[in-house]
């Protein structure tokens, strides 16, 4: 009971956000929806298959390209070009998926390893791909005739771009939380619990799961939903610059698992909005730090690197002492607060909500 | 013929690399994946002691090599002696980590990152001909140095306990303990032998005609298909394996054909991971792993 009080305020958190916060943050919130899709793929494949990967920033960059290659070169809307990235990066896993069945575990790892520079490479020599700059230039999503880059009014609400496009990705990043949990109690998503058990896949394959197919099918979904991530990124940053698609970018999202709990839909929603929103914070508190570059100032630390540290000792701190991440974190003081020594505020409306 | 050398010069320094990686797989059974980080933060500290310090190149570049392994083995006693028995995916983070770390620690650190750097060496920019084509002399040392050290490094690992004791531990960490072997030192005496490699490779990554500044992370990261072309469970077969992709590499950039795109000899090395783990998994050198279920 309590938790249907958590979603509540879960809830009620989300949908103000967006009108009580600046526009970066409100990006930042963005960007955290976005990554939580893909960050919930890799927590699927790594965090409960336990296939390594690093390859993410490939399936995103697939993803990204496709969806803007069809936006921009063949004019597709939004909704037919981005299915079409998605299904691209899908299809990628797919051919993959052979090599994944067959090396499992660390020797994944390496496979990702080479299809992130493989991608980047194709990518850097295909014009109609990058846009012929380097640089591509994506148009903002159309929703049966609504563009999300302009202002618009709903009823009683004025909503500009960013606050659109918050609630378009929540929307999204909900759909497939809801996806994801439901496909994780189903058959196969518990076949793919079962192989990722350490040294179980032998008591796996005896309980009549094939250890290939959940390894396959773990590895097409995250490769999916990496792709819809790319594809939802392509219109919201509108300039895509291949040098944002590296190992650095699999590394963050490996990060953002980590951090927010292994294997949980949850912990990687709590990872991306970490994450995600740590650029943010640094920012709020960079006055106070004087190591600390300005925004375009060279000497010192720039807020980029400074992040990408603070979550790096972060994750080694996390794999060190608490493996569990933010979501273990929340499980711990769940317990040791008992129901008994809530407040009774809590617990009357407990009783009265049902 | 200038071709030639430098392939098998950029060969060394991946066989170098590798060597490292190969050691502390089988020593830990961890893919070390900061190599890269260990690679050009080696490097830059030879450059420190060679440049600002100014050191002779002969005294520099040991001591390098000796803070590096004194870096690899305080690394193994800080973090991997906690971790011994977690899943291996714990370990496969915490090497990418501490690489992110490395490589993120050096771009800040603007003495080093804000230009490429060079190690003065006493050949300087000198120029050596053999058969009629003119190839710097630092990379004939290069070549000759990365020789010694890596006949050094197998012999030592084929006459002492701790070469025999590394093969149990690479294939079986458990049964390696229960023999008697000290699997913590061997894990230490891997992690220091990686960081020293590492340090030797970095410096050769700065020697003329090379440049050293972070992005030669990704020369490090290159010498894992080096690896796994070679075999990861055999020595022999990280030093092959970097020999052909340096050369690999260095003919392609000649070679490659324009519709192929440019850049080439950069990706070359990651197809032919690919294409010996689809073919071969465990490398031209490698044993089998040998699966009972």
């Amino acid at each position: 009971m309590s938790s249907r009080l958590g979603w509540a305020a879960a809830a009620a958190v989300l949908l103000v956000y967006p009108f009580v916060v600046g526009d970066d943050w409100i990006r930042a919130g963005v960007m955290a929806g976005i990554a939580a899709i893909a960050a919930i793929g890799l927590n699927v494949l790594t965090g409960v298959a336990r296939q390594f990967s690093v390859g993410h920033a490939g399936f995103i960059a697939i993803g990204a390209y496709i969806t803007a290659y069809f936006m921009t070169e063949q004019g597709w809307s939004f909704l037919l070009a981005a299915p079409v990235g998605t299904l691209a990066a899908a299809l990628c896993g797919l051919a993959l998926a052979p090599l994944a069945t067959r090396l499992r575990h660390m020797a994944l790892a390496l496979v990702t390893l080479g299809l992130v520079f493989l991608v980047q490479h194709v990518i850097r020599n295909v014009s109609a791909l990058n846009g012929g700059g380097g640089t591509r230039i994506v148009p903002d999503i159309s929703l049966f005739g609504t563009d999300l880059g302009l202002p618009s009014v709903y009823g009683p609400f004025e909503v500009d771009r960013l606050q659109q496009y918050y609630f378009f990705v929540l929307a999204v990043a909900v759909a497939v939380g809801v996806f994801t949990t439901l496909m994780l109690r189903s058959r196969t998503g518990r076949a793919m619990g079962a192989i990722g058990e350490p040294s179980s896949e032998l008591l796996a394959a005896h309980s009549g799961v094939s250890v290939r197919g959940a390894t396959r099918q773990a590895f097409i979904f995250s490769s999916a939903l990496a792709g819809l991530t790319g594809a939802l990124t392509a219109p919201f940053v509108q300039v895509l610059a291949l040098a944002d698609f590296g190992l650095g970018l699999s590394i963050e999202y490996l990060a953002i698992i980590v951090i927010g709990g292994l294997g949980l839909v949850s912990g990687a929603v709590y990872g991306a909005i970490f994450v995600m929103l740590l650029p943010q914070l640094v920012e709020a508190v960079a006055p106070a730090l004087p190591f600390i570059a300005e925004r375009g100032e060279t000497s010192g630390v720039s807020t980029t690197n400074f992040t990408v540290l603070i979550y790096g000792v972060l994750v080694i701190a996390l794999l060190l002492f608490e493996p569990r991440g933010i979501a273990g974190i929340v499980q711990t003081l769940r317990d040791r607060f008992p129901k008994e020594v809530m407040p009774r505020w809590i617990s009357r409306s407990q009783t009265s909500s049902g | 013929m200038s071709l030639l050398i430098s392939g098998i010069a950029l060969g060394c320094v991946y066989a170098l690399i590798a060597s490292g990686f190969s050691l502390i797989y089988r020593g830990t059974a961890i893919l070390n994946f900061a190599q890269g980080g260990f690679v050009v933060l080696g490097g830059y500290v030879a450059y420190t002691l060679a440049s600002s310090a100014s050191l002779p190149f002969a005294v520099a570049v040991p001591l390098a090599v000796l803070v590096m392994g004194v870096f690899g083995w305080a690394l193994q006693q800080a973090m991997f002696v906690r971790l011994a028995g977690r899943p291996l995916f714990t370990l496969f983070l915490l090497t990418l980590m501490i690489d992110s770390l490395l490589i993120t620690g050096m771009n800040t650190y603007k003495p080093w990152s804000q230009s490429p750097k060079e190690i003065p060496t006493p050949w300087a920019h000198d120029l050596t001909t053999i058969a009629g084509s003119t190839v710097p002399t630092a990379s004939l040392w290069v070549i000759g140095i990365s020789i010694v050290v890596l006949a050094a490094l197998a012999w030592w690992l084929s006459r002492s306990w701790l070469g025999l004791a590394m093969e149990v531990n690479a294939s079986d960490h458990e049964l390696a303990g229960i023999l008697g072997m000290r699997v913590r030192r061997v894990s230490a005496v891997a992690w220091a032998a990686g960081g020293a490699l590492a340090a030797l490779a970095g410096t050769f990554l700065a020697v003329f005609p090379q440049l050293l500044d972070p992005s030669s992370h990704a020369v490090g990261l290159r010498a894992i298909p080096a690896v796994i072309l070679g075999g990861i469970s055999s020595g022999m077969g990280a030093v092959a394996g970097g020999l052909i992709i340096g050369l690999v590499e260095v003919y392609t950039a000649a070679y490659a054909p324009d519709f192929l795109g440019t850049n080439l000899h950069l990706v070359v090395p990651y197809a032919l991971m690919l294409a010996i783990l689809l073919v071969r998994p465990q490398g031209l050198f490698g044993k089998a792993e040998v699966h009972r279920a």
